[in-house]
């Protein structure tokens, strides 16, 4: 009785881990952009699971980019100012123990409190994380738009960067992230303003049809404007910054624009 | 002595002749030769996710050997009627209580030199950053790691079935590496009677975060101060006497 038990699980076992990838890849494959079966076989065994390990792994990426410290107050690995480090330092200081209590004192020398990001060639130690997070879950736009970043501008790897943004958007779409990334890369790297005028007039028309602020806006219809003038269509570029204008009132450098286009 | 050593034998003759270790060993140097084959966009240098994975798999391994080998000891040999000999030689509880500890932290402690050496092959090849004074420290405090966990698997064994001594230890290791700096934090902010009863809580617990040197030896962060090193073996010294003194206690006064 025992064996037969045994039997009928590891049969069961089997034809869970042979057979049931490929009917959830035959099944499903129709509703996902990608092509699912360039996932590999034990990353799909772990379904809706990927998601969240692969937001784990953006997270572990966010760890190493602080030196193997976890900083709560950002999301992500990015760009810092002077001024957003010093709130860091802040943040981070707990209140000093008494001097008198032996194993608080010992635990704060065991731990890690200094906070400080890579720079430089360092930044490469997180870009096994941001790969597998994109490896992990293909629709993870910001783990596309992390490593293109990355590749492209901190570590010059402009051509690795550009080939994973794109299969991020083969991925994805309709994601307006993506479009806008790869539109910047040809604005700032490849000085190719006609195709990223391209990207950017996608990324617009998907960004309209999404929630979003005004800062995801504003860096869109800025690249957008500033392709139209590289291109020499003015024309275009006046509603862009009265728009601009509209949500940021108090930016002048909108207002000096609009005054430049108007007077032309 | 020399009963505590005879205890303490036959553990690693169990170690040699089981093949938990093996099996360990075998995966640790797979897991360690594909992550450090992998390569990401041409780049070069990438090496501390392998330090990483490699130095958090040596030391989980190592706790899965010691928490095994160690929950099983007081009970498998009071169910299976082997303690009663033992028993009947002219061994004191305590010794006994101090052989299986013996023989779980030298079993554990043997088996991490092994998976540490390999560890070590990694990263001193991975070439770039890093220092022997950081390795020394994570050997050092690895193996007083082990130590502890020994102690408190053998304190708990006598009063635990093998299952639920390896379910609590696994616990009680994930809870207080996982959140030891929150407790840490809780301690500091709270006030009063509040004050008093976490405290209490935070001298009690086994401090098993004081020995994580994961982040400092991936991230080649300047090693630990000579006091603070000195300061945990001190820690788990008295740690390792108490929980065994008291598990000597609770051994001596049970009846079999």
């Amino acid at each position: 009785m025992r064996i037969k038990s045994v039997i009928v699980l590891l049969v069961w076992f089997a034809v869970v881990i042979l057979i049931a990838p490929r009917v959830d890849t035959y099944s499903y494959a129709h509703s996902l952009p990608g092509k699912t079966s360039d996932t590999p076989v034990f990353l799909r065994m772990l379904g809706e699971a990927r998601s969240i390990v692969s937001n784990l792994s953006l997270i572990q990426a966010d760890v190493y980019f602080h030196g193997g410290v976890y900083d709560r107050g950002e999301a992500c690995p990015g760009i810092h100012s002077e001024d957003e480090d010093l709130d860091h330092e802040e943040h981070l200081k707990p209140p000093e123990p008494s001097p008198y209590d032996i194993l608080l004192r010992l635990s704060e020398e065991t731990l890690i409190t200094e906070h400080i990001h890579l720079k430089g060639d360092q930044l490469k130690q997180i870009v096994p994380w941001l790969y597998y997070a994109a490896e992990l879950d293909p629709h993870n736009v910001k783990a596309y738009t992390l490593t293109g970043y990355y590749l492209i501008y901190r570590l010059n790897k402009p051509d690795q960067g550009m080939a994973f943004l794109k299969k991020g958007l083969a991925n994805n779409p309709d994601s307006w992230e993506i479009n806008a990334e790869i539109g910047r890369e040809y604005f700032q790297v490849q000085k190719n303003y006609a195709t990223s005028l391209r990207y950017f007039q996608r990324a617009k028309d998907l960004l309209d049809k999404t929630s979003h602020d005004k800062f995801q806006e504003r860096y869109v219809l800025s690249y957008l404007a500033l392709c139209y003038e590289k291109t020499g269509q003015l024309d275009k570029t006046l509603p862009l910054y009265k728009r601009l204008d509209e949500i940021f009132p108090d930016h002048k450098i909108f207002k000096d624009k609009i005054k430049e286009l108007s007077a032309q | 002595m020399r009963a505590i050593w005879a205890i303490a034998v036959c553990m690693i003759k169990e170690l040699i002749r089981k093949k938990d270790f093996y099996v360990l060993f075998i995966f640790l140097l797979t897991l360690m030769g594909l992550l450090a084959s992998q390569t990401f966009f041409q780049i070069e240098g990438v090496s501390r996710y392998v330090r990483d994975f490699g130095y958090s798999m040596v030391t989980l391994f190592s706790f899965i050997i010691a928490v095994t080998f160690g929950a099983k000891q007081i009970p498998a040999e009071i169910e299976a009627r082997t303690i009663y000999p033992l028993l009947a030689k002219p061994v004191r509880r305590h010794t006994v209580i101090m052989g299986k500890f013996c023989g779980t932290a030298v079993v554990s402690v043997i088996s991490f030199v092994l998976f540490f050496l390999v560890f070590s092959l990694f990263y001193l090849t991975s070439g770039g950053e890093g220092s022997l004074l950081l390795l020394g420290q994570g050997f050092i405090l690895g193996a007083l790691f082990l130590c502890l966990v020994s102690a408190l698997v053998i304190f708990f064994s006598n009063f635990l079935t093998t299952s639920a001594n390896v379910t609590l230890s696994v616990l009680l290791y994930m809870m207080i590496s996982g959140f030891s700096e929150s407790f840490r934090n809780l301690v500091l902010y709270s006030k009063g009677v509040m004050a008093a009863v976490y405290g209490v809580v935070y001298y009690s617990i086994p401090h098993f975060d004081f020995y994580d040197m994961r982040a400092r030896i991936t991230h080649a962060w300047d090693p630990m101060p000579l006091w603070a090193v000195g300061a945990i073996i001190a820690y788990t010294v008295i740690y390792c006497f108490m929980l065994l003194y008291f598990a000597g206690i609770i051994f001596g006064r049970r009846e079999l």
